[in-house]
């Protein structure tokens, strides 16, 4: 297809310049195969080492999460199932939350993931924890970041006066998802009113998490999702990937392909030209975990949380100065990323 | 004290979320007043045979009827009541209550907290409480008292609220409480709730309408709704047209056209007819009043028993469009030729 290949060509020489993608441009993008693939791979690596001067990050270990709502949801999402609460330490009182932090705080840590369950309308119950998230906040100068879901203007105008350090929202890019997935009535257009007022509140940090293979492993709505970040300012892109996790209604759906991941990290890559973007720490493991992380590396991801061998053999294979943080530390805190020797 | 009880936090129903800004959720109609919900971590100790509440249900908690009510920080929501009761965004701030020792106490805790920063009418929504509770209730600031008696008949009411499901209600104490409510708050000022379709005849159900109407106790009609996890969760809702044909009987009792006299029953004690004009009649009906949401001022609770594709209480006055599916769903019951 002589056409194709000069459409491709095209995309990416203006990708490059930093011109950032449009979305018919990233959806093309995502069904590149073959030669055209590894053309974006390249593309994607070079534009890159502009953005990161050869250096990538790996954390070897996020910030501990702790769960408002303890071992409890009242949502019970099809992909979860109250499965990742068993992972935060249970913190469902301000009591203990402070208590919680100040724990973390004498063993040294520097931040707090706040997440939990949620809601039975997608929401984590932030607003029932501002006091203690400004005494931790004040005590312990803790950087504290939290998982949102769908929250408005005046919740996030809150968390932002209480001292709250960073959001990391959840982005889906169509209807159908969390339809299918959460069994909410949430849209791009609800995101959208979200993210606005999450920057109008003022915070300092703001990470969206795009999900790859949500919706029930196809891949698609993600690239929509990116574009709806893309017009916010957003301090970190987080790519995420789906776990088909044991005992949830989706055990049996099957993980998006590595080279979708690798794409959409790509395209994440050429759309955001001054924003780093990171593989997060939740994706599946064994051989998947080792052939993302290789083809993250290869298209050129500025930071890995959580990662394989096969991440560090690659970024020496490719001649990249790797920089680890072996502390607690999350890919979403630059600012603390500067304290640190 | 018990744990279980928490002050600092209250159930609060998904459309009010909205209406108060709380969170981000999409609604198309927008409640009027704002439905609240006294929050227990734990389970009603009554055992009304069609609520999620109930202590032998096992259904989520968070569901009243078909609506959700997640719990949000007290003194968020207060503050956000306040000003959206000043911008006229509601015009009323309704508590319902789960029963529990000491729910008196909380409520009157929370109706003190609304009343000392707003003027706002409050209703309150509990079981037959004793006459004493009812005045100290009026006096932290309720305005409008309601006693839901749910069944239209003494039989009904044994079946899913009293002695034969298990719980510790009694109609005749529900109207014993109704009557003490009428002489603390006045009439007008006390309402209760009726859920039809849960086994009452028609004829039940008018004579319950003109008993209210007579008393003057205001009375907000519900669709019985089946939620899963509840022992009637397999009954099946009542028909539309049934229920258009109640909605109408009651409305034109309430608005003093008729008594129980002038309405025609068949055999089956089913609804045939009024003796009415029957220009006057469709006049009535095309008003589309009769359809809307009824109960405590300003309350018109969307989609508290209906899904969008089928309505049963209107939340704002009909379209012409409305005004059209009412009359034939009215039509196959009733004779509105010309």
């Amino acid at each position: 297809m002589k056409n194709g290949l000069e459409r491709i060509d095209k995309i990416l020489r203006k990708a490059v310049k930093g011109f950032g993608l449009t979305l018919t441009e990233a959806l093309f993008l995502l069904r590149t195969e073959g030669k055209d693939f590894d053309k974006l791979i390249q593309a994607s690596f070079k534009f890159s080492t502009k953005k990161t001067k050869r250096i990538i990050r790996f954390y070897e270990k996020a910030f501990p999460p702790v769960s408002l709502t303890g071992y409890e949801c009242e949502l019970d999402c099809n992909h979860c199932k109250k499965h990742y609460l068993m992972h935060m330490t249970p913190t469902e009182t301000p009591t203990k939350l402070v208590k919680v932090c100040e724990s973390f705080h004498k063993k040294g840590i520097k931040g707090v993931l706040l997440s939990g369950g949620s809601r039975k309308n997608g929401v984590v119950p932030l607003d029932s924890f501002l006091d203690a998230i400004k005494t931790v906040k004040k005590r312990f100068n803790m950087f504290i970041e939290a998982h949102t879901g769908p929250i408005n203007y005046e919740t996030s105008k809150l968390l932002v006066e209480v001292g709250l350090d960073a959001f990391l929202p959840d982005v889906v890019g169509d209807e159908e998802t969390p339809q299918k997935v959460y069994g909410l009535n949430l849209g791009p257009k609800t995101y959208e009113t979200m993210l606005k007022g999450m920057v109008k509140a003022g915070i300092k940090n703001i990470s969206p998490h795009v999900c790859v293979g949500l919706n029930f492993g196809k891949v698609g709505s993600e690239v929509n999702a990116l574009k709806l970040i893309s017009k916010f300012n957003p301090t970190v892109v987080v790519i995420t990937v789906f776990i088909p996790t044991p005992g949830t209604t989706m055990e049996n759906v099957p993980p998006p392909k590595p080279e979708d991941v690798a794409k959409i990290i790509a395209i994440a890559n050429l759309m955001f030209p001054k924003t780093p973007v990171s593989l997060g720490c939740v994706r599946p493991g064994g051989t998947h975990r080792d052939l993302v992380d290789r083809l993250a590396v290869k298209v050129g991801v500025s930071k890995i949380a959580v990662p394989s061998r096969s991440a560090y053999k690659e970024a020496e294979r490719l001649g990249l100065k790797v920089k680890v943080f072996h502390q607690n530390m999350c890919c979403c805190a630059e600012e603390v990323e500067k304290t640190l020797k | 004290m018990d744990y279980r009880r928490n002050l600092s936090l209250i159930r609060v129903s998904l459309g009010t979320v909205t209406v108060l800004g709380l969170d981000l959720v999409t609604l198309t109609e927008k409640p009027t007043t704002a439905y609240l919900q006294t929050f227990y971590d734990g389970r009603c100790s009554a055992n009304c045979r069609f609520c999620a509440q109930a202590r032998e249900a096992t259904a989520d908690v968070y569901r009243v009827a078909r609506a959700l009510y997640p719990p949000y920080p007290v003194d968020r929501v207060f503050k956000a009541l306040t000003e959206a009761y000043k911008k006229k965004k509601i015009g009323r701030v309704c508590f319902q209550t789960v029963n529990y020792s000491g729910m008196l106490e909380d409520l009157k805790w929370l109706v003190k907290k609304v009343r000392s920063t707003s003027k706002i009418p409050i209703s309150a929504s509990t079981h037959a409480i004793p006459r004493q509770e009812l005045e100290e209730l009026k006096n932290v600031g309720v305005t409008t008292m309601v006693i839901p008696l749910d069944a239209c008949s003494k039989k009904v009411f044994d079946e899913v609220k009293g002695v034969n499901a298990k719980g510790p209600y009694q109609w005749e104490t529900h109207w014993k409480a109704l009557e003490e409510a009428l002489k603390i708050f006045g009439p007008g000022n006390v309402g209760t709730h009726l859920i039809l379709g849960m086994g009452e005849t028609e004829f039940e159900a008018t004579q319950i309408f003109q008993k209210l109407y007579e008393k003057k106790i205001h009375c907000g009609l519900f669709a019985f709704t089946p939620i899963h996890g509840t022992s009637m969760q397999n009954l099946q809702k009542p028909a539309v047209e049934d229920y258009r044909v109640l909605q109408l009987t009651h409305y034109l009792i309430f608005d003093g056209k008729i008594t129980l006299k002038d309405v025609v029953f068949d055999e089956k004690k089913r609804v045939v007819g009024f003796n009415l004009e029957k220009k006057k009649l469709i006049q009535t009906i095309e008003l589309g009043k009769p359809f809307q949401t009824t109960g405590c001022p300003n309350c018109n609770r969307p989609y508290a028993t209906e899904s969008p594709t089928e309505v049963y209480n209107y939340p704002r006055p009909l379209t012409s469009q409305e005004i059209r599916i009412v009359k034939k769903q009215l039509a196959k019951r009733l004779d509105l030729s010309k």
